[in-house]
């Protein structure tokens, strides 16, 4: 069981590391069939964090679940949840190196990106440590929240710009950490950070209390542990 | 060391200074003929200086008690026309010329802008920053960021015509759009001499190794056991290292753009540095910057090599070079042609193509010139491309009291005919 546990791990970090190098190489050779404004060399670690933040938020929920099978505690599942997000950062470092060295990114940049990046990786991992305590098959409604603002948000904002003769990407940005990557210069990036991070430990502490409060029920009716 | 090499320069003697043609037009290329002498004999570093704030310096070698004629490129940026080599004046005649009956032909498919008579290409070298470009000779003269008119250039092709309204002028084009004119380049940072490796390269292989790497790391945690964290530390540990000790730094980023112009290809290399640095660049044929600053260009036969030169964040520097179109069709030079030019009362003739240049000295009435190849076999392209027309007809004529000469550029269908006068009676 453990040595299958591992091998999922290790696929997890390879496809990490497939996805990040695959972008790297592509948007370095230009391997586009059509020519990209944004795609260029001084965007390419800009281009890595879009890619990492992709992996996150779709990828990596495919893998979760399996990840937790062998997490019977709350405390147990944050913990290999946490080590999951520090090796596949650790692992991304030296490609993030090399991005920002190719893309003369400055040193704000790269550790608000990565902060990002473990943020948003945090809140993801939290939301299924909580599905898996309190027994919900998250996948759906995951994928479906997900669908709802990054592309209804782009959407929304498009409308609301060519109809209502307004720009409502401020508001609208704090909802995709896709859009707020974008602008690693600005302040809102480190209000959205805070607010995952803030989220994440929110969803972990929940998680936390639910199951205390079903152990204690399950003491009272001397119920089996689930 | 500088003493040795003043102690080396004394040796060398030059004897005689003499311009290619006696004129010559402002930050473009004309090149000098020198004939340098040397008793003791050695290697040697011949200086000519103008009225611009550059070096110019060409290595040579010369056997003891020999003479060597070299041909050393030099810009001027004003109107006196000051030539110094190796420390001897030159007194000769030299005088300022506006070229501005060449014709330019950009690429058919991206209309060309018209600002003051002149014909002005527009890229984007960075998000939110255009500049304009024109091709001109023998390539870019001129460079304008239209919203920082502090950079407007020194340098301009038609002889400082280049003024503060057309400045605001050109502010009102900025919308039409970038014209994907440029195939742009990652280029190498380059630090040291020969440096022929890119980033891009370096990435390359940097990313493929590391994913191997990673690859290797994750069999060996499944063969291990669960030991898949330090295994991965010790991995990625061992890539941040050699990133840092190995990977060039990114201090400055060297962009090569290439502007395809009808027979031949301008390159256009832009150079940024995130904080001022001196730094040395190379750069490959004969490159110029676009702008008079203190350095030194040190020009060989097949590459020119940028030293000293300080570069200041945020204030991107331009250099421009030459490249041949491998598909133009090459006219070539032959005889009966030589014969024609005697008919039509031309006497001295000199060829510049990519062999080397030639002489073919006197042409007699009705006769066949003798080439003499080699006599000046070390440059070719790059100083003939100064006089490239682009009327397919004629490439450049050069005619001065004593002598006449014939440059032409491969790449161009070769009908000689005589230039009208006007051609050259444009000087100041």
């Amino acid at each position: 069981m453990a040595r299958l546990g591992m091998q999922k791990a290790v696929l997890v970090y390879l496809v990490w590391l497939g996805i990040l190098s695959a972008v790297i190489l592509a948007v370095l050779s230009r391997a586009f069939p059509i020519e990209l404004e944004f795609i260029g060399d001084e965007t390419l670690y800009l281009c890595l964090v879009e890619a990492e933040l992709v992996f996150i938020y779709f990828v990596w929920p495919l893998f979760i679940p399996a990840t937790l099978v062998e997490s019977n505690r709350v405390r147990d599942s944050v913990a290999t949840v946490l080590l999951q997000v520090f090796i596949l950062v650790l692992f991304s470092i030296p490609l993030a190196l090399l991005c920002q060295n190719i893309s003369n990114a400055g040193g704000g940049t790269f550790v608000k990106a990565n902060a990002l990046v473990v943020a948003s990786a945090a809140l993801v991992g939290s939301l299924y440590v909580l599905a898996r305590t309190v027994r919900l098959n998250l996948q759906p409604y995951y994928y479906f929240f997900l669908f709802l603002t990054q592309a209804g948000a782009p959407y929304v904002y498009f409308l609301v710009r060519s109809y209502a003769d307004a720009d409502p990407r401020a508001g609208l940005m704090i909802l995709s950490p896709f859009w707020m990557a974008l602008n690693p210069e600005s302040a809102a990036i480190v209000a959205q950070i805070g607010l995952a991070a803030a989220m994440a430990t929110g969803l972990a502490v929940a998680a936390m209390v639910v199951e205390r409060r079903s152990a204690s029920w399950q003491n009272r009716y001397n119920l089996p542990p689930s | 060391m500088i003493a040795l090499a003043a102690a080396l320069l004394a040796q060398l003697e030059v004897e005689e200074i003499r311009p290619l043609t006696p004129y010559y037009k402002k930050g473009v290329w004309l090149p000098i003929i020198v004939t340098v002498r040397s008793s003791a004999g050695g290697e040697f570093e011949l200086e000519a200086r103008t009225d611009a704030r550059i070096r110019f310096v060409r290595r040579l070698s010369v056997p003891s008690n020999h003479r060597a004629t070299v041909v050393l490129p030099v810009l001027f940026v004003t109107g006196s026309g000051t030539l110094t080599v190796g420390g001897r004046r030159y007194t000769g005649p030299l005088k300022q010329v506006h070229l501005p009956d060449l014709v330019v032909v950009g690429p058919a498919d991206e209309p060309p802008v018209e600002i003051g008579g002149r014909t002005w290409y527009q890229s984007k070298i960075a998000p939110g920053e255009e500049i304009y470009l024109e091709p001109y000779g023998e390539g870019i003269d001129a460079a304008l960021f239209p919203g920082r008119p502090e950079r407007a250039p020194v340098w301009t092709a038609g002889g400082g015509r280049f003024v503060q309204p057309q400045v605001a002028r050109t502010r009102e084009i900025v919308n039409r759009g970038s014209f994907p004119m440029f195939d742009r380049t990652l280029y190498p940072l380059v630090r040291g001499l020969p440096a022929p490796k890119t980033k891009t390269t370096a990435a390359y292989k940097f990313v493929a190794l590391y994913f191997l790497a990673c690859a290797l790391a994750g069999a060996a945690a499944l063969k291990l056991g669960r030991r898949l964290v330090p295994i991965s530390i010790g991995v990625v540990g061992a890539f941040t290292a050699g990133f840092f000790l190995l990977f060039p730094r990114a201090l400055v980023a060297q962009y090569e753009h290439t502007l395809h112009l009808e027979g031949a290809a301008a390159r256009i290399y832009v150079v940024d540095s995130p904080r001022d640095e001196s730094v040395t660049l190379e750069f490959p044929g004969l490159t110029k910057p676009l702008w008079d600053a203190d350095m030194t260009l040190e020009i060989a036969t097949d590459r020119t090599v940028v030293r000293n030169v300080t570069l200041r964040r945020g204030a991107p520097m331009i250099f421009v070079g030459w490249t041949e179109s491998a598909e133009a069709p090459r006219a070539e030079f032959a005889g009966d042609k030589i014969r024609n030019l005697s008919d039509r009362g031309w006497r001295d003739v000199m060829l510049l193509r990519p062999a080397g240049m030639a002489y073919f000295g006197s042409v007699p009435a009705g006769g066949e010139a003798a080439a003499r190849q080699g006599e000046f076999p070390d440059f070719a392209v790059d100083i003939a491309a100064r006089f490239a027309g682009r009327d397919r007809k004629v490439f450049g004529t050069f005619e001065g009291p004593e002598r006449l000469s014939v440059m032409r550029r491969p790449g161009y269908t070769l009908e000689i005919h005589r230039r009208p006068d006007h051609f050259l009676t444009r000087a100041d």
